[in-house]
């Protein structure tokens, strides 16, 4: 792109974190203003069925709080592969207790479910990724957190498959996507609603990207979110920024309970606030 | 002619020293652009599914080479699981976040940005711990981390690539010789002088000629 050298930005060049770009009203396919009032309804998420797929939820956090269905994934006996079973060990990590009070702040009435695919010897398990999204799909969660990916390339086309049904079946996955011009799954795929950051001190300020592949920024910096053990800290990252756009999602489905993914894609982007 | 030959070079490559100096210029880099009181480089080691402090910068770099932690706690954890950058600011916890880390090293910081190393999938990750105050806000500083730690596993991988080849070379003895030659050439100061040229023109020459096949 010899136009940087200029110092010339082009308009379509990708952005991974947000950069403040506006915009313009006309280019979203809403014919008058979406209001948040109309979008969010009581705020609630009340009768939401959310599901964070990640190193698990430590439940008896107060920022987490109210009940939580709580599994992992396990390898099945003697069959090789993976299956999903109730799970007491809580979140050893931390990671998906900062992802569940993070929609808990936005959607605090809506049911949440853990699937614990992070930690040990599940890392990099391809294998065990899909079994718990496959799992979720069976299940017909409304929402699938997932503030992770894979590069791995022998799993791309059943991840692609799963997001694909998942948006089919009204499922919508929400995944972080990486902060680098990196083919990773499933945040890559158009199916799915990616999430990068920007810096706006406000956890229901979402800007819409008017240069994907990366869709929508949430906040992803500086958030204040829980940790086992009762303790909170302030993280910064993409992982941090889907869980906002899940809990829009959850207020969205509360009011408008048959939407699926494109329809939460089109409202995400009428209420953005970087609309001119 | 040395460039002819497919090993040229690579001596350098599969010198353990040039692998280590890489990784230790890589987090004295990162802490000096980050005013850092430390930066270090975690590898996975899928034997003990731990994360090894392999290189370390600044605080606490004396005493925590080789030391591991498990592959899913604190930032490094959860970066080398998810593969994502990530920053953490401490907010002075009764309990401090990464015990084990701190318990390993000795050295508990206040913030951390973290950045993995990925080559197919995550092997490891880079940190850089208690940056210089408002240096960078966290969104340039993610940035940038992520940036060094893509330089570093691109270097890394050009590092694999070639103790690959040095494995498939092992198996051809009658390589061997022309490896050691090229180590011992790449350590001279002659570089691209005449001497060295002549040298190896001539050596050329003589086994081309041991193969009558003098051109």
């Amino acid at each position: 792109m010899e136009a940087e050298g200029h110092g010339v930005t082009p308009l379509k060049a990708p952005a991974y974190a947000s950069e403040g770009r506006p915009v313009a009203r006309s280019a979203i396919a809403a014919p008058y203003p979406l209001t948040r009032e109309w979008a969010f309804g009581d705020g609630s998420g009340a009768g939401v069925r959310v599901c964070i797929l990640d190193s698990g939820v430590d439940a008896t956090h107060p920022d987490v709080g109210g009940p939580l269905a709580a599994y992992q994934v396990a390898e099945a006996d003697g069959s090789g592969g993976y299956t999903v079973v109730p799970d007491a060990d809580g979140d050893v990590a931390g990671h998906g207790t900062a992802c569940a009070s993070i929609v808990r702040a936005l959607a605090p009435a809506c049911e949440m479910t853990s699937v614990r695919v992070l930690g040990g010897a599940l890392r990099g398990r391809g294998d065990a990724l899909i079994a718990a999204l496959e799992w979720a799909l069976d299940e017909g969660f409304d929402i699938v957190n997932m503030s992770l990916s894979t590069r791995h390339p022998d799993f791309r086309d059943a991840i692609r498959d799963l997001s694909d049904r998942a948006y089919f079946g009204g499922t919508t996955i929400v995944a972080a996507a990486n902060n680098r011009p990196v083919a990773s799954y499933p945040w890559r795929f158009p199916a799915v609603i990616s999430v990068g950051s920007h810096a706006t001190q406000d956890g229901e300020h979402i800007e819409v990207n008017p240069a994907p592949p990366v869709e929508f920024f949430a906040l992803g910096i500086n958030v204040l979110a829980a940790q086992p053990g009762n303790r909170r800290v302030r993280l910064s990252g993409n992982s941090f920024a889907a869980p906002h756009v899940t809990g829009m999602c959850a207020r969205i489905l509360n009011r408008h309970p048959g939407f699926g993914a494109p329809q939460l894609k089109a409202v995400l982007a009428g209420i953005a606030n970087n609309l001119t | 002619m040395t460039d002819q030959f497919p090993a040229s070079g690579f001596g350098r490559l599969v010198d353990p020293h040039v692998h280590t100096e890489l990784l230790r210029s890589t987090v004295r880099l990162s802490r000096l652009v980050f005013g850092a009181a430390a930066a270090s480089i975690f590898l996975h080691d899928p034997g003990r599914d731990a994360l090894v402090f392999e290189a370390a910068s600044g605080r606490g770099e004396d005493r925590i080479i080789g030391v591991r932690i498990p592959s899913d706690h604190g930032v490094a954890g959860w970066v080398f699981q998810t593969g994502q950058t990530m920053a953490l600011n401490d907010l002075g916890n009764d309990t401090r976040f990464d015990r084990s880390t701190a318990e390993a090293t000795g050295y508990v910081p206040e913030a951390i940005v973290a950045a993995p190393l990925i080559l197919d999938e995550p092997i490891g990750v880079l940190e850089v711990l208690d940056a210089a105050p408002a240096r960078f806000d966290d969104l340039t500083a993610m940035d940038i981390l992520t940036a060094l730690a893509d330089h570093l596993a691109a270097s890394m991988s050009l590092l694999q690539a070639a103790r690959t080849v040095q494995r498939a070379i092992d198996g051809q003895p009658h390589r061997e010789p022309w490896i050691r030659l090229e180590q011992t050439l790449s350590r001279t100061q002659a570089g691209e002088s005449p001497a060295v040229r002549q040298f190896v023109d001539a050596l050329d020459n003589l086994i081309a000629a041991r193969h009558g096949d003098v051109g």
